[in-house]
Parts: structure tokens; C-alpha cells; sequence
């Protein structure tokens, strides 16, 4: 502690010294600082904690009786006594934006797994104490988690007049608030629950193709749009997409707009098309698939679709003769998809064998142990 | 009547309990996991058992084990999960569950039930 001797002795320290001292200084203090806001946070978030639990457990008895109480739960309900429930709710949540995100989320929690007129009942709740207006002040949050949320609660709750507010992310850079403002329109929108194809620029991801395709499940199948009008959108996500909704949903009417699709300069809408065209056994238009072999002869992936295909809808007796020249295809995997075509239309493995480039390859699917 | 109501989840246990009392079926006990769950069990006899499957440090389907082939008690259950997956329905009726409730459900539809499971 020479510097320390130093300065009680009145003496001056070098400018080393100094900074060293500044450093150290300005170390510690930043330490304390961080140490500080580290223990007040843990303070805050218990604080809060603790008081969500006071405010859930109180919520959670005047839900239990809205709910279970036979008398608020049936049509006979009187007005009187859900308002005067209501207005004891009222008086609870006050002002506080807590008290009501906690209890947005128990009749969430609750819609979630309830079903009956137990969800009349917390929809009714939900709209009768206003809480959608705090779901819709969470879309103007800067932070994209709270649109997010906000979003899903108004879906959750079925808020149809929040269509246009929500539609204004649908093509928001960040994914997540992308996709939850796609599926809660598909929800929303009922009547043209696949509205948002029109405008949409994102990627359809997986997970989003997923769930639409249950949502659509459910619906009344009569209903379904025709998905051929998304196959000139710009966006190849979207195409694609459709594509596979039309053969999920076996729209026939998309067989020829499939045609022209299979012409399509991205490859993947092409060999999509040409997948959708086996799946809908397209066979009357087996000759414009036939058509496309010699085109796409030097796209192993085309080729491939293709043979699949008509291993669907090929006839045995006309296209023999040009599934037989791709079994000296230079791609391995065309010659393996050719043999499988071939045996499914009919073609003795006798026959194939006598080609020696697939010899091994009709081994292999003829194996005893491999069938 | 003794009832064990065994969910992780608070809201939806709290609502239970508070359906079960009003409709008078008997005292209700409450367990958030399977290891309490287990342990309320091994001092306690109960009339029924009502279990979700999903819980933490032991299943629902390991409770349905834990009751029929540790304790060897022909306790009625009633499996109340979201999970309405087939093999998950069939392995809970075959590990011995008496009842299988798939969520979302009806307040009133558990109580019927627990009254019918009850009067046998």
C-alpha cells in the first residue's frame, strides 16, 4: 500500500500510479453498481412474484365460481348476478395492468382446457371487464415478444375486430411475430381464413404449414378456398404451399393450372407440381407428363418426380418404351426410381435385368430380405 | 370420500377441487407433482384418484403403476390429460385407470363421472 503511505503523507503520485488507481476505482464501483441492480432485480421480480400469487389465488376463487356455479354458467343466467361479479372483479383489478395480465392469463390457462360453457363463460369474462383493450395496447409495444403475446391472446379469445390491427405484422421482419399474426388470422378470419396469402412475403415455415393444415382439417371442407389462386403469387413459399394444400385437400380443379406449373422456372414449384399431379392421379394428362422427361432429362430431381409420377398415372402399354431410357440415366438415383416405376407398371424383372447398367440395382429391390 | 386430484398446473387443480366440493363428492387433497403425489399416497388411503399424465418428477402413468403394483390397491383413477394420444389412452387403461378424461373437458362431464366411479 506504498500509494496509500503516500497520499496520507501529503506526498504527489506519478501518473502510473494514478491510473492504476483510476482503474481500480472505476472496476469497483461498476462491481458494486452491477452487485446492486443484480439484488434489486431479484427484490423486484420476487416482490412481484409474490404479489401475483396474492392476486392470482383471489382471481382464481371468483373464476371458480363464475365457472363452476351452475347458475352463472347456464343460458339462464341472470344479468345481475354476472354483472355483480363482474363489478366485483372490477373493483379488484383497479387500475393495475398487472392485476389484469394475471388474470387475462388464468382465463387463458383455463379456456385452454376447459370446454363447454365454462368457455362461454370466460369469454364473457374476458369481454365484459374490457381486457381485449389491454391485448390491443400490447400490439403498439415496442418490445416484439408483448405484440406477440398480445396477438395470441386476442386470437385466443376470438377478437375478430382486431383482424386489421394484427394484419399490419404479417410481414414483419422479425419470424416470430410473423407467425403468430399468420396463424391468428387463419383463426380469426374465418370466412377467408387463407386471406393473407394475398399480400404475404414471408416463407411459410413448417411449423406454420403445420398448423394451418389442422386448423383447415377442422373446418368445414366445403368452405376451403381453391388453392390454384395462390400458383401466380410472386412468392415461391406461398406456391408451394398451395401446391401442397390442393393435393392434401385433393382439389381436382388444380390439375391444370398444375400443368403450366410444371413449367415453372424454379425448380422445386416444378417438381412439387409434378408430385401434385401423381397424388391427384392426374391420368387423363399422363401424355403432357410423359412430355416433360426429355425436357428435364439433365435434372436428376425433375426426373426423379417425374418417374414417380407415373408410377402413378403411367400406362403400361404406352410409356414403357420411355421409362426403359432412363435406366441408363447417368444420375444412380433416376436409374434406381426408373426400376421401381417400371416393376409398379408392370415390367417383369426379367426384362429389367437384361439392362446392364441396373442390374445391381434390380438385385437390390428384388432381395427377399429387403422387401 | 377421500379424492387425490395430482396436476402441475394450479389454475386448472384449483378449479377442480372447487368443482369436486361444491358437488359434495368428498374431501379433496391436492398434489402439483408426481413425487408428492407418491408420497401423499403411501401414507394415505384415498377413494379416488384423479392424475394428469404430464407432471413433473413422475408421470401420471408411473402414479397409475405406483398405486396398483407398489401399494397393490385397487383404487379407482381417472387419467385426465391433453394428451389424447391413442397408445397413451390405451397404456393408461392397461396399467389399470379406470377412466380417461381428455382435456379440454367439462367441469360438469368430470363430475358426472366421478359421482358414477364413486357409487360402484
Amino acid at each position: 500500500m506504498l500509494w496509500l503511505e503516500k497520499l496520507i503523507n501529503g506526498e504527489i503520485l506519478t501518473s502510473k500510479e494514478l491510473t492504476i488507481i483510476t482503474i481500480a476505482l472505476v472496476f469497483f464501483s461498476a462491481g458494486f453498481a452491477f452487485i446492486v441492480t443484480l439484488f434489486l432485480s431479484r427484490i423486484i421480480k420476487s416482490h412481484l412474484q409474490g404479489q401475483k400469487k396474492k392476486i392470482k389465488s383471489k382471481f382464481q376463487k371468483m373464476l371458480n365460481a363464475l365457472v363452476i356455479n351452475e347458475t352463472f354458467s347456464t343460458t339462464e343466467v341472470p344479468d345481475s348476478a354476472f354483472e355483480f361479479r363482474m363489478g366485483e372483479i372490477r373493483s379488484m383489478l383497479g387500475s393495475s395492468n398487472f392485476a389484469r395480465q394475471v388474470l387475462i392469463d388464468q382465463i387463458l390457462e383455463l379456456k385452454k382446457n376447459l370446454s363447454g360453457s365454462a368457455v362461454h363463460v370466460l369469454t364473457a369474462t374476458y369481454f365484459a371487464l374490457k381486457l381485449e383493450k389491454q391485448s390491443l395496447r400490447k400490439l403498439r409495444r415496442p418490445a416484439w415478444r408483448k405484440k406477440a403475446l398480445g396477438i395470441r391472446e386476442l386470437s385466443e379469445m376470438n377478437y375478430k375486430p382486431a383482424i386489421p390491427a394484427i394484419s399490419k405484422f404479417i410481414n414483419s421482419s422479425n419470424q416470430m411475430l410473423r407467425e403468430e399474426s399468420v396463424m391468428a388470422l387463419v383463426r380469426l378470419n374465418t370466412e377467408q381464413s387463407l386471406k393473407f396469402l394475398d399480400i404475404y412475403s414471408g416463407v411459410i415455415t413448417p411449423w406454420m404449414q403445420i398448423n394451418i393444415h389442422h386448423y383447415l382439417q377442422k373446418s368445414d371442407l366445403r368452405k376451403l378456398p381453391q388453392f390454384s389462386r395462390w400458383f401466380s403469387s410472386n412468392n415461391v413459399s406461398v406456391v408451394l404451399f398451395s401446391i401442397n394444400m390442393a393435393k392434401h385437400f385433393r382439389q381436382s380443379s388444380a390439375i391444370a393450372p398444375l400443368l403450366l406449373l410444371c413449367h415453372h422456372p424454379e425448380k422445386k414449384i416444378a417438381e412439387e407440381a409434378i408430385d401434385a399431379l401423381g397424388e391427384l392421379e392426374a391420368f387423363e394428362h399422363r401424355e403432357n407428363v410423359v412430355k416433360l422427361a426429355p425436357k428435364y432429362w439433365e435434372d436428376a430431381g425433375i426426373s426423379v418426380k417425374v418417374l414417380q409420377c407415373l408410377a402413378k398415372i403411367g400406362d403400361p402399354y404406352q410409356d414403357t418404351h420411355i421409362l426403359l431410357e432412363f435406366l441408363n440415366h447417368k444420375s444412380y438415383d433416376v436409374r434406381f426410381e426408373a426400376v421401381k416405376t417400371l416393376k409398379k407398371l408392370g415390367v417383369s424383372t426379367q426384362q429389367l435385368s437384361a439392362f446392364p447398367t441396373v442390374k445391381g440395382i434390380v438385385d437390390h429391390t428384388t432381395e427377399p430380405l429387403l422387401q | 370420500m377421500k379424492i387425490l386430484v395430482c396436476d402441475d398446473d394450479e389454475t386448472m387443480m384449483g378449479m377442480i377441487r372447487f368443482k369436486l366440493s361444491r358437488e359434495n363428492l368428498g374431501e379433496v387433497t391436492t398434489a402439483s407433482n408426481g413425487k408428492e403425489a407418491k408420497a401423499i399416497l403411501q401414507v394415505e388411503t384415498f377413494d379416488l384418484v384423479i392424475t394428469d399424465i404430464h407432471m413433473p418428477f413422475h408421470s401420471g402413468l408411473e402414479i397409475i403403476n405406483f398405486i396398483r403394483n407398489d401399494l397393490k390397491k385397487e383404487t379407482p383413477i381417472i387419467v385426465l390429460s391433453a394428451e389424447g394420444l391413442e397408445n397413451t389412452v390405451l397404456q393408461a387403461f392397461e396399467i389399470g385407470a379406470n377412466d380417461f378424461i381428455s382435456k379440454p373437458f367439462s367441469p360438469a362431464e368430470l363430475a358426472v363421472r366421478v359421482k358414477r366411479i364413486l357409487k360402484k
